[in-house]
């Protein structure tokens, strides 16, 4: 079984081309190159997902790891290899919610200490605006439900339609919509909350 | 981003925030543009929910994994070794039952042998017809007599060594001489 040389880190490459579902295919019948091909392609688009799901970078990688090894487990049952990428990122979510959920009963501690952190880093006087920004939007996303979190990145991170959404979350179309409109809203909210605390302090 | 969004048009307010063109056809992108341009309501809350985009891919790259999991990599070289020892076992096996079915062959027929520079030839003694051909590095021989400049060896040398070799009662250590 031989792998097309072909360069991973193409960012225009269509989930749906020959190519892809051989490769896919190659990697369902225990190819491990095949599947590394996978990896290096996916590798930095799931773990940046998994870290804005879960609002931490290591976090996030710990995460990537678990869902590859989940994926290659799981390869030989998948059925249509063209939906590859939504099945992927399905994983990916549940991964990312199953960790959220193991993480709930820390979710208090959790809470005040993500406050404590945004609180000092709104009063250090050193760290460029940049990172601030950057640290505002990650606690604006940390406080939308799982759900919204996962519609809102699958759209603007992965570049999903709202149909490859709806599939990945095996959800309505609707719902979907739905979702994000209200992802939105609860993160434009959160972000307002967060800045003018910010302000005020 | 810190003023409130007015309450957009119901019947939009699901489409304000697709982002990837793909979700709407030709027609709806051309209506939604058009009211875009006449509701200021849908506009802002159509700029806000760019704006939140903006702000969610603005964020920096996170580092990828440098390889694949390491459980993954382990069950990989498992798989592999577990392949090899089957693919190793598997080719002795054969090739012993290859052996033992040659060595019957030449028992039963009276057979000479010949060698070029890399391979060894059973021959039929009367006709001379092909019967069996050797990797040289896989038989060897105790002696080799020359007839006509071809060097030829008896067949019960051959058989002896053949099935020898094969079962690895001489070692690795015994080597063709002619």
């Amino acid at each position: 079984m031989s792998i097309p040389v072909r360069d991973p880190t193409l960012s225009a490459l269509p989930t749906e081309t020959v190519w892809f579902v051989e490769v896919v295919r190659d990697a369902q019948a225990g190819n491990i190159s095949a599947f590394n091909t996978l990896f290096q392609y996916y590798n930095a688009r799931i773990c940046t997902y998994l870290a804005r799901m879960v609002g931490n970078d290591e976090e996030g990688r710990d995460l990537a790891q678990e869902t590859f090894i989940k994926v290659w487990r799981a390869l030989p049952g998948m059925n249509d290899e063209s939906q590859f990428n939504t099945w992927l990122y399905r994983i990916a979510t549940n991964t990312a919610i199953d960790h959220l959920r193991r993480g709930k009963f820390r979710w208090p501690l959790f809470k005040n200490s993500v406050e404590q952190e945004a609180s000092a880093s709104m009063t250090t006087a050193g760290p460029e605006e940049q990172v601030e920004e950057a640290e505002l939007i990650k606690l604006a996303l940390a406080q939308l439900s799982p759900q919204y979190r996962a519609c809102l990145l699958l759209q603007h991170v992965a570049g999903f339609t709202q149909r490859e959404i709806a599939r990945s979350l095996k959800l309505s179309e609707k719902s979907i919509s739905i979702y994000i409109n209200r992802g939105c809203e609860q993160f434009r909210q959160a972000y307002e909350r967060l800045a003018n605390g910010k302000d005020s302090v | 981003m810190k003023n409130s969004i007015c309450m957009p048009c119901t019947d939009w307010v699901e489409k304000l925030a697709i982002r990837n063109s793909d979700d709407l056809s030709y027609s709806q992108r051309v209506a939604l543009n058009e009211h875009l341009a006449s509701c200021s309501a849908c506009a802002s809350s159509h700029f806000a929910h760019q704006a939140i985009a903006g702000r969610i891919c603005s964020l920096p790259a996170v580092e990828p994994l440098a390889s694949l999991p390491y459980e993954l990599l382990q069950h990989v070289e498992r798989s592999v070794s577990r392949r090899e020892q089957f693919a190793c076992m598997f080719s002795g096996i054969l090739i012993w039952l290859r052996s033992l079915s040659a060595a019957f062959i030449h028992f039963l027929q009276r057979v000479d042998y010949v060698s070029d520079d890399h391979y060894c030839y059973a021959l039929r003694a009367d006709s001379h017809f092909l019967v069996w051909r050797y990797k040289k590095s896989n038989v060897f021989f105790s002696s080799a007599a020359m007839k006509n400049g071809v060097p030829y060896v008896t067949s019960f040398d051959a058989q002896v060594f053949l099935l020898g070799s094969r079962l690895r009662l001489f070692g690795d250590s015994f080597l063709w001489r002619q």
